[in-house]
């Protein structure tokens, strides 16, 4: 009997353990339920935990703050550190479901039971409300606002109990599951006391110790030494698992030395140092020539490389007035884009890298999915140059070579015909078509694309000269309108709310045309409306406003569009298995799914 | 000395406001206007630019030399963090090794006029002072790399190898650490010794026609007393007020070699504020570098005075 009653206690003290672990969540650090992985999304299969790379940021760290503005490396370390509420597009991440309501202007989400900070500080609403409303939405915060009002309002987050949180929204907001992906939840056990005292712009800096760190990313800071190396070890707490339950990340380590220059980065991962590289497109030949892995992926669609011609150059003070009348010509400005071989850029700066395009992009893939891609100007793109029709469209306008010297003029009739008057003006014989042409100083693939066009250019009798400038320079000149033309790399993720500041009228990079703000042309209206209606849009009625905005972009080029580069990555794939790429040159997509091939493997063998 | 740092502090100032950009152009790319202005306030760049440079000067008296624009680390974080002890131990073995090396051969050269060995040092040192140092730190890391120099336990880029960072001290590690400071070095001493024996030879040769050195080698004074006891010593003076003048060309080629082969040194970190327009952090740089240029300059007075009994201070 007395042996029936000590089996039985102990049967109560397992059960009460296993009750108690099921209400903290389960065993190991893992949430309940955990976030499982699809078997899709790991290209190599399951793996298992161990192991560790070894890759090179370009730059310190300038802030370990998720939050504020920082440069790439700080961005590409808080990638590995932090996680948001969702995924890109709208993943559910940490929280176990997501339920938006008929006219989603409400959504409430509910966060995994057990979840954990990399530093075992338990996740609850508090957390979710402070990062929003202490941290994102605080004036006192150096982060972007904008982003996140809807009809001028900030969502509204509040707490319905623990684990529950409602979001409401002034209207139906396409835009939020993105943003709830990009900006990271905070602990607020570590950071109120600086939102608290108003520092925390200066919280968490390059100083901070390492376990000062906290957030729900798949690694956890363990070591930093500054001109050196980061040491970033598995966060034990990291919600996610795989179809077999092995909690990931797989990785044990991941050290991210601090290399700046390129050709050393290339030589680090020639010799074997490094485990992946972002190469430029000069140094595949020498990676596939030491029989090293490259890949190349289709061309991104989200950043863009641009002509841009100033169509303020006279009001801004930096060029004559019909110099400006010739800008603000849409034929111009369409035959400008005629003299822009795309393919020979793409040949001769990219090494063959890259797409031609002729329009603006968006979300990746976009510029390719509007079904009346076929009537849009310039498709496809790489049939676009055509200096006998540039040339043509040029006689039509009367931009003609008066004086015989090679170079066309602006000529009266051409002035007539768009309404200048010509007093005061030089006459037609002095009024060459030629302009300045900015680009960055030290890009060797906007010098050179600025070469090849202005080398076209000369064919048809238009003078454009070079000028490469500082890449501050350049970006101050775009921004106070100080310029005649310009070679410019617009970068962005795609998000159709970040290009608002772009193409809107009044936006602050609407650097082809700033008095847009004042007086706009009817093409420019329509885009301004479908910027601002898209983002309370439903799906459907969105992607028909967008594909009508890239139609117009198209047709009326204040941006003339030159090509997308490749993702080229270059990476051991004898070594580690399940690598998803990088974004930008550092950041490391979905680390947590990395693992290493015990056994190495083969090309286009299976990771053991 | 301090109206001196005070005029480079100013007119630093005034230049960099001429340049086009500012330190937030690198923000202003995802950044809306009311995070630029938040920023701006921050910083007090929003403030007239005369009171932001009084602001700056009377906090900077009293140890604050302001905050980046990136990050907003304090500037003497930015500056020295992990750095200041890179920028010194290659300062020190600089001024060792160029002594070392400079010294020795522009006696060589002074003493052996005309000869084969005053020609080849001559010849190498026009050599070494013609070639960029840029340039040696990149050939050099080239052949590092082609000859496999990782066996030595020598990595690219790096200051040590990976074992050893974090490690405790040992005697393991200070080999590594000076294997790996042996390519800085390489590439900055070879400009720095040939400059030093240059120089030496020729204050050398003056000082070697003098009268009073004809007068003691007629009475018998051996040719070894003769240059290292007394010519040597007059010699040497203009040499001591070059080294108050040495510390910029150390800063430039130290920043060349920085960058070619990633040596975390406080010169790197100054360039960076440099091309980022990061103004508090290049005043700051500035002002570290206008006292260590003052300080040299009156070490070198000292170092006259010392070296040359005529020479009194009032």
């Amino acid at each position: 009997v007395q042996q029936g009653l000590v089996l039985r206690l102990w049967g109560l003290i397992l059960l009460l353990i296993l009750s108690l672990q099921a209400a903290q969540g389960q065993p190991g650090g893992l949430p309940s339920p955990p976030f499982v992985v699809p078997l899709e999304d790991l290209p190599d299969g399951p793996g298992v935990q161990g192991g560790s790379i070894n890759f090179d940021l370009g730059d310190e760290p300038e802030t370990f703050n998720p939050i504020i503005p920082q440069g790439e490396s700080s961005r590409a370390i808080a990638m590995l550190l932090h996680a948001g509420l969702f995924e890109f597009p709208n993943r559910a991440a940490i929280i176990e479901e997501f339920k938006p309501s008929q006219d989603d202007r409400e959504v409430t989400l509910r966060l995994r039971k057990g979840l954990k900070f990399s530093n075992g500080l338990p996740v609850s609403c508090a957390d979710i409300e402070f990062t929003f409303k202490d941290v994102l939405f605080n004036p006192d915060v150096a982060s972007p606002k904008d982003i996140w009002k809807v009809e001028g309002q900030f969502p509204q987050i509040s707490c319905l109990d623990e684990l529950t949180v409602r979001i409401d929204l002034p209207a139906r907001f396409l835009g939020l599951y993105r943003l709830l992906a990009e900006y990271p939840i905070l602990p607020k056990q570590l950071l109120a006391n600086a939102v608290k005292e108003k520092r925390f712009n200066t919280a968490w800096g390059i100083e901070t110790p390492p376990d000062q760190i906290a957030g729900l990313g798949p690694f956890r800071l363990r070591q930093y030494i500054r001109g050196q190396r980061l040491v970033l070890e598995r966060n034990p707490f990291y919600w996610k698992v795989d179809q077999k339950g092995t909690q990931l990340p797989y990785l044990d380590q991941i050290t991210l030395s601090i290399v700046r220059d390129d050709s050393v980065r290339v030589l680090r991962y020639l010799n074997g140092q490094t485990h992946m590289l972002r190469p430029r497109p000069e140094d595949i030949k020498v990676i596939l020539e030491k029989g090293l892995w490259i890949e190349v992926q289709g061309a991104g669609m989200t950043d863009s490389h641009v002509f841009v011609f100033n169509q303020d150059v006279n009001k801004r003070g930096v060029g004559p007035i019909w110099l400006e009348a010739v800008f603000l010509s849409v034929s111009f400005r369409q035959a400008m884009s005629h003299v822009a071989d795309r393919m020979r850029m793409i040949s001769e700066s990219l090494f063959g890298y890259g797409e031609p395009r002729g329009g603006p992009g968006i979300e990746p893939g976009f510029w390719f999915d509007c079904q009346n891609r076929e009537n849009f100007p310039f498709y496809p793109p790489d049939k676009i140059f055509n200096l006998g029709k540039a040339s043509q469209l040029l006689d039509q306008l009367q931009l003609v070579d008066t004086d015989k010297d090679g170079i066309r003029n602006v000529t009266d009739t051409f002035l007539d015909k768009v309404g200048i008057p010509r007093s005061g003006l030089p006459p037609e014989d002095q009024r060459e078509l030629e302009f300045e042409l900015i680009t960055v100083q030290g890009s060797k693939h906007s010098v050179s694309d600025a070469e090849i066009f202005r080398d076209a250019l000369a064919q048809i009798g238009v003078k454009a000269n070079v000028v490469p400038v500082p890449f501050n320079a350049l970006w101050d000149l775009l921004l106070k309108g100080r310029y005649q033309v310009a070679r410019v790399d617009l970068i962005s993720d795609g998000d159709p709310n970040k290009i608002i500041d772009i193409y809107h009228s009044q936006g602050r990079f609407h650097f082809w045309k700033y008095s847009d703000a004042q007086k706009r042309e009817e093409w420019q209206r329509e885009v301004d409306e479908i910027l601002l209606k898209q983002k309370t849009a439903t799906a459907d009625e969105r992607w028909k406003m967008l594909c009508k905005f890239q139609g117009n972009v198209a047709e009326n080029v204040p941006l003339i569009f030159l090509y997308n580069k490749s993702d080229i990555f270059a990476w051991r794939k004898d070594q580690i298995g399940n690598f998803k790429g990088l974004e930008g040159n550092f950041v490391i997509r979905y680390a947590e799914y990395l693992r290493f091939c015990k056994a190495g493997r083969k090309p286009d063998g299976i990771c053991p | 000395m301090l109206v001196v740092l005070l005029g480079v502090t100013f007119i630093a100032f005034l230049a960099i406001q001429l340049l086009p950009g500012d330190c937030l152009t690198q923000v202003l790319t995802t950044a809306d206007q009311e995070t630029i202005t938040k920023i701006k306030q921050e910083l007090g760049l929003d403030k007239p630019l005369l009171l932001q440079y009084v602001r700056w000067l009377l906090n900077a008296l009293k140890g604050d030399f302001g905050r980046s624009c990136l990050g907003f680390a304090p500037v003497t974080q930015v500056l020295f963090l992990g750095a200041w002890q890179w920028s010194l131990l290659l300062a020190g073995m600089t001024l060792l090794l160029t002594w070392m090396i400079g010294l020795p051969l522009g006696i060589s050269a002074a003493v052996h006029r005309d000869s084969w060995r005053d020609y080849t040092i001559q010849a190498l040192s026009t050599l070494a002072l013609s070639v960029p140092v840029f340039l040696v730190a990149l050939l050099l890391l080239l052949v590092l790399y082609l000859t496999d120099a990782e066996q030595w336990g020598w990595t690219i880029g790096q200051v040590m190898a990976d074992r050893y960072l974090g490690a405790p001290w040992s005697w393991a590690k200070l080999g590594n650490i000076l294997l790996h400071l042996a390519l800085p070095l390489f590439a900055i001493v070879l400009a720095q010794w040939a400059g030093l024996a240059r120089h030496l030879r020729s204050a050398l040769l003056d000082v070697l026609n003098q009268s009073y050195l004809q007068a003691a080698r007629a009475k018998g004074v051996s040719e070894r007393v003769l240059v290292y006891k007394h010519a040597l010593r007059n010699a040497i003076h203009p040499l001591i007020s070059w080294m108050g003048f040495w510390l910029p060309s150390l800063f430039e080629s130290t920043l060349a070699v920085s960058i070619v082969i990633n040596y975390p040194t406080v010169e790197f970190y100054f360039w960076n504020a440099i091309k980022g327009k990061d103004v508090y952090t290049i005043l700051g740089g500035l002002s570290l570098l206008g006292l260590i240029l003052v300080v040299g300059n009156l070490l070198a007075d000292l170092g006259l005075a010392w070296a040359d009994p005529r020479i009194r201070y009032e």
